[in-house]
């Protein structure tokens, strides 16, 4: 038996971040490749998922639609090969668009849905998202403003616990690197070397 | 695979045609009569399913059970499953925990070495290509994130680069002695280094022997930057010690001392019921002397790891370093023997990490060595003098001269060059009242040294004459607890203007960045204590420049003696250093009898 670290049960008690991240590996290209990870609080992952999809190639469709529809695919699919149940679900705000989660979207979650964007980033958001901003580390340590975009509300108790100790520890942006670096890990070349 | 915390509305689906999924892990798509037909029977052929949002027909998971790492060619599933942290995964985090300068055995993990034994868990061999092994490396948080204060560990502060280098050194060695000077923060990069191999599982279980007055020290450092690690002191009455060898703790502390009575012949007595994934000597020169029972307790020890910290390795001879560098080299996998004479700097430079503060820490503030040369009052003088004579006298007279007799006699000199055995005539007293009086004026705190305790001419009598400015006294003979006390008010209390320390006592370990006054009130034989004493201010976390001041009384034994603490420091900078060369021990008898124009 390991020796328990003094900090197991609270981690074990606010249970896991689920990172949904989906990439397309050029504009023109016809997969999407999507991928699940579960971080706990320590930042330790726990489960990944990983798939892609191919647009659909039916000209009744506008390319957008068709790409929205890849990420509802990715994501349907991911949720089903998954074994555990999430607190909270983060995705990129550039990537996941604002009616694919909550009470009017597509999929519906038990769960608070956030989509991240630095504050540089220019994205599309839903009247009915609730916007919270907040400093969060980036990639290279550095603290930068960061918006995330909740849906149906922004998260309470445990769910609130979870996030604020995530992004307490710079784990809002890092694990979609992390989940790229993995989709990398499996697919190899069609998704180049950087995330 | 159950919906209970996801539901996907209906959607409106364009007739006849919808998205392809595409299993993963296979060089090619499924074949295309596969796509037609119904799901279930696409059930059963690993990696490949049929897009049904409805109906998915994954075929292949590792869910029930966590990944089995015997069956490496079994990846193809959709998800990957973490097993329960206690499963051994050393190794992944080394690999990717890569070019960290320093590094001994980059690589080392479970592809090149799969027959090691873990204190936990047996390691399996894996292939290279196995996707799942790759991703479980992949994914974890990234070294460099776990450096971060701002990270999932959350460390109270930031590591500077250099320090980085040293715990990447650590964490990738089994044999290090890690020499910094004093003040750079070898305690701080060890703990984060242990931290760091204690999450990923790479060692269960690390054993800290320290010098007894430092182990509450480094209690507290462990409850500061690693407070998720769980923490036991061995001390105390035999019975409890008996109990306390046994609690599963993350980190043991024990003294020297205690580690030397509790290591017995027996293999289940406390130190050697464990298999220690590390064994980490602070201040390891007190091991130096190869052929004390604490030194051969500590190189017996099972261990995987064996750490050495130390601003100074060579105090006094060539043979210091050879007892450390047997302890760093050995362990469960043991490292080549160190050399002696003139080899042993290769096998220094094999061993040892060392860093200068003045080539990774432009910012500390500098140090300032000032010799206060001064002339014996004249009561002090006749004293002297008197003494001097009689001593001579009576070593020329004996049969034979017993270097005990010198050793006296130059201690008896060294104490009136403190204070007149009558009347208590004091030059460096007076010195030190007056620079004391500036300071105080200014704020400013002081560290007094002195190798003496007694009331005549040792901590106790300048604590009295420094009575105005609230001094506190730090010795040998104080309890730790009172020690610790003693610490906590000297930083705390902002009235206390000086802390008056035995130079044997308060020399090591201690963190006073809140003096930047130091006082050698008398001199020792080791140049090295006291470069270490004065780093007790001069160190990380220090603000303002160190001014540090030597008393040397004008035609006595101290003068003679500063002669040779010179040479001794030339013998470190060029062994320790940058260089390596084959020393006689010094102060022999002859240069025992050379202090006095003899021999």
């Amino acid at each position: 038996m390991p020796i328990p670290f003094h900090d197991n049960e609270d981690i074990d008690e606010l249970g896991a971040a689920a990172f949904l991240h989906v990439e397309a590996p050029s504009q023109n290209n016809a997969q999407r490749y999507g991928a699940l990870l579960f971080l706990n609080a320590r930042g330790e992952p726990l489960e990944f998922a990983y798939n892609r999809v191919e647009l659909i190639g039916n000209a009744l469709w506008r390319p957008a639609d068709r790409a929205v529809a890849a990420v509802r695919r990715l994501a349907a699919t991911l949720f089903q090969a998954v074994t555990l149940t999430p607190t909270l679900l983060l995705c990129r705000a550039d990537t996941v668009p604002p009616y694919l989660f909550g009470p009017e979207g597509q999929i519906e979650l038990q769960f608070p849905v956030g989509r991240v964007a630095t504050a540089a980033e220019a994205v599309g958001y839903s009247p009915r998202e609730a916007q919270v901003s907040l400093e969060t580390a980036d990639r290279d340590g550095e603290l930068i403003q960061t918006h995330v975009f909740w849906t149906p509300e922004a998260p309470v108790d445990r769910a609130a616990d979870l996030f604020t100790r995530i992004s307490r520890r710079g784990l809002v942006l890092e694990p979609f690197e992390r989940a790229g670096k993995g989709l990398r890990e499996v697919y190899g070349d069609p998704l180049g070397t950087a995330p | 695979m159950s919906e209970h915390w996801w539901r996907q509305k209906n959607q409106p689906r364009p007739t006849g045609m919808l998205s392809r999924l595409i299993s993963p892990g296979d060089e090619n798509d499924p074949p295309a009569a596969l796509l037609r037909l119904p799901p279930v029977l696409a059930a059963g052929r690993p990696g490949h399913y049929l897009e049904s949002l409805d109906q998915p027909a994954f075929t292949r998971d590792y869910r029930s059970e966590g990944y089995s790492m015997d069956t490496p060619e079994e990846h193809l599933g959709y998800t990957l499953l973490w097993p329960a942290r206690s499963v051994d995964l050393r190794g992944l985090f080394l690999r990717f925990f890569a070019g960290v300068p320093g590094e001994r055995r980059a690589g080392v993990g479970m592809d090149e070495d799969p027959d090691r034994t873990d204190d936990s868990a047996q390691r399996r061999p894996v292939k290279r290509d196995d996707l799942a092994l790759r991703l479980f490396a992949r994914l974890e948080t990234p070294p460099e994130a776990l450096l971060r204060a701002s990270g999932p560990l959350e460390w109270p502060g930031s590591f500077f680069p250099y320090q980085q280098i040293g715990i990447g050194a650590l964490v990738h060695s089994s044999h290090l002695l890690l020499g910094d000077e004093m003040g750079l923060g070898k305690t701080i990069q060890a703990l984060a280094a242990l931290r760091l191999l204690l999450h990923v599982r790479e060692i269960e279980q690390a054993l800290i022997v320290a010098p007894a007055s430092l182990l509450q020290q480094w209690r507290q450092e462990i409850l500061r930057w690693a407070p998720d690690l769980r923490v036991i002191v061995v001390n105390g009455p035999v019975d409890q010690r008996v109990w306390q060898w046994q609690y599963r703790a993350h980190v043991t502390l024990v003294s020297y001392d205690t580690l030397r009575a509790d290591f017995t012949s027996s293999p289940s007595c406390g130190p050697r019921r464990t298999r220690w994934g590390v064994v980490v000597l602070d201040e390891a020169q007190r091991i130096k002397n190869a052929s004390t029972d604490v030194a051969r307790a500590c190189k017996r020890l099972s261990r995987r790891r064996s750490w050495a910290l130390t601003g100074t390795p060579l105090e006094n001879s060539v043979e210091d370093v050879v007892s450390i560098l047997e302890f760093v080299a050995g362990g469960s996998d043991p490292g080549p023997a160190p050399r002696t004479g003139l080899s042993l700097r290769a096998s220094l430079s094999e061993y040892q990490l060392r860093r200068r503060k003045s080539g990774v820490l432009q910012d500390l503030p500098p140090k300032i060595v000032t010799d206060l040369t001064l002339e014996l009052t004249p009561a002090q003088r006749r004293a002297y003098d008197r003494a001097e004579n009689e001593g001579l006298s009576t070593l020329l007279n004996g049969a034979e001269i017993l270097i005990e007799n010198i050793l006296a006699l130059i201690n008896q000199l060294k104490q009136i060059c403190n204070f007149a055995p009558a009347g208590g005539a004091s030059s460096k007293m007076e010195d030190l009242l007056s620079r004391m009086e500036e300071l105080s004026a200014n704020q400013q705190k002081a560290l007094v040294f002195t190798q003496y305790t007694s009331d005549l001419s040792g901590a106790r009598r300048i604590a009295r004459e420094l009575s105005r400015f609230n001094p506190l006294v730090y010795t040998g003979e104080m309890s730790l607890a009172k020690r610790a006390e003693t610490v906590d008010r000297f930083r705390s209390e902002d009235g206390r203007r000086v802390l008056i320390l035995s130079l044997k006592a308060g020399g090591q370990g201690l963190n006073l960045q809140n003096a930047s006054y130091v006082f050698h009130f008398d001199r020792g034989w080791n140049p090295a204590v006291e470069r270490q004493a004065e780093d007790r201010a001069h160190r990380l976390g220090q603000v303002s420049a160190v001014n540090v001041y030597r008393y040397i009384m004008a035609g006595t034994i101290e003068q003679r003696i500063d002669e040779i603490l010179k040479s001794k420091i030339d013998l470190f900078e060029q062994m320790v250093e940058d260089a390596s060369i084959d020393p006689e021990r010094l102060l022999s008898k002859r240069d025992l009898l050379a202090l006095f124009g003899l021999g």
